[in-house]
């Protein structure tokens, strides 16, 4: 099939955000937006999160990627950066899926990491849409312990060896500073976002999530943390699909690294669902 | 798999060691003796060792000492996990 690719910039409040559109060059049967890991781990999934949108666009997705305010190439600081200003960047980026591919072919939201952390915001204005997720977190929280890890490691690595213990860290947050981790600036207003915002889907979500786990010893069982969420969505009478990947962790290996499983089967689930729908339609008759 | 085996597992996949890590020896030296240990593979091998044990760690009893080596990792590891 051929893919058609297109780059361009989304005009978002104060900036242009960096986009890049793939899709077949024929008729497009599902329209997917993906939702970017958070800083160094989306710059070391660049080549994945590319590799995977061709791959879904060859079997007939839309697929949108946008680098968000003040991250990548798109413009304006990361230190102004907000939760309320991706989720912005976001639906912009929904509405322009929609405009060109029309409203009523299904969206999928694809959340890497952090970037799952996101979904909720856009479920809420959008309840039928899918999710597949790749690796998620759960918790802002466990990014943010994340990020102050990195920085208090980054201490201890320097030249004095003197480490600045993560709660110390974080009363510098709290107390109104900026912290810069990997180079990126981490203001007080996105530490206070990233602390309140959890993986939890609003109760009017009616889509179908599909969920894959990476790791190189992954066994057939998800993480414990994982667990109990997906048994936690079940009970709520939605379908999960859940699948471990054996691979590397290319979101945040030193090196540059490929899971091409994960992306067969993310092909997978995702056509299986379109071509089927809901399985719990099904439990439920 | 035992705790060291799954430390080294967890070590050849965030620094990217292609199997080097199996090969590793207790004494073998971590912290400013592998150039891949970098700041943000210190926070995920933290990260991917809590996730592996289904531990907590507490970044206050996280210091140069706890990364000296793969045997002082792996002595940590065994601590929180009372093995």
């Amino acid at each position: 099939m051929t893919i058609v690719q297109e780059v361009f910039s989304l005009p978002v409040d104060g900036a242009d955000c960096f986009c890049i559109y793939r899709a077949p060059a024929d008729h497009v049967t599902g329209i997917v937006l993906h939702l970017p890991a958070f800083a160094d781990e989306m710059n070391k999934s660049r080549a994945m999160t590319a590799r995977a949108a061709r791959a879904l666009a060859a079997c007939g997705f839309g697929v949108l990627q946008i680098d968000l305010l003040g991250c990548g190439d798109s413009g304006g600081e990361h230190k102004d950066a907000t939760y309320a200003a991706w989720t912005d960047n976001l639906l912009r980026a929904v509405d322009w899926l929609r405009r060109r591919n029309g409203p009523s072919v299904g969206l999928w939201l694809w959340g890497l990491r952090a970037g799952a952390l996101l979904a909720p915001n856009i479920v809420a204005r959008f309840p039928t849409a899918s999710l597949l997720l790749w690796q998620p977190m759960l918790s802002g929280t466990q990014l943010l312990n994340h990020l102050l890890r990195q920085k208090s490691a980054a201490d201890m690595l320097g030249p004095g060896g003197d480490r600045t213990s993560t709660s110390a860290l974080r009363e510098r947050l709290l107390a109104g500073e900026a912290l810069e981790v990997g180079g990126y600036a981490i203001s007080p207003a996105l530490a206070s976002d990233l602390a309140e915002q959890t993986f939890a889907l609003p109760e009017s979500f009616r889509g179908m999530i599909a969920w894959f786990e990476v790791g190189p010893g992954a066994s057939g069982a998800p993480p414990p943390a994982a667990r109990g969420r997906i048994e936690a969505l079940r009970s709520a009478g939605l379908s999960v699909d859940v699948r471990t990947i054996q691979g590397p962790g290319f979101w945040q290996s030193v090196e540059i690294e490929r899971c091409e499983a994960l992306i067969e089967s993310s092909v997978d689930a995702m056509e299986t669902m379109r071509t089927h729908g809901l399985s719990r339609d099904t439990v439920i008759l | 798999m035992n705790t060291r085996n799954q430390v080294l597992s967890v070590l050849d996949d965030v620094l990217s060691l292609k199997g080097r890590a199996a090969g590793f020896r207790d004494d073998m030296p971590l912290l400013g003796s592998l150039p891949e240990l970098d700041s943000m593979a210190v926070a995920s091998v933290l990260a991917s060792l809590e996730e592996r044990f289904g531990i907590t760690i507490d970044d206050d009893d996280i210091d140069g000492s706890t990364f000296a080596t793969v045997g002082s990792l792996v002595r940590y590891v065994n601590g929180k996990t009372g093995a």
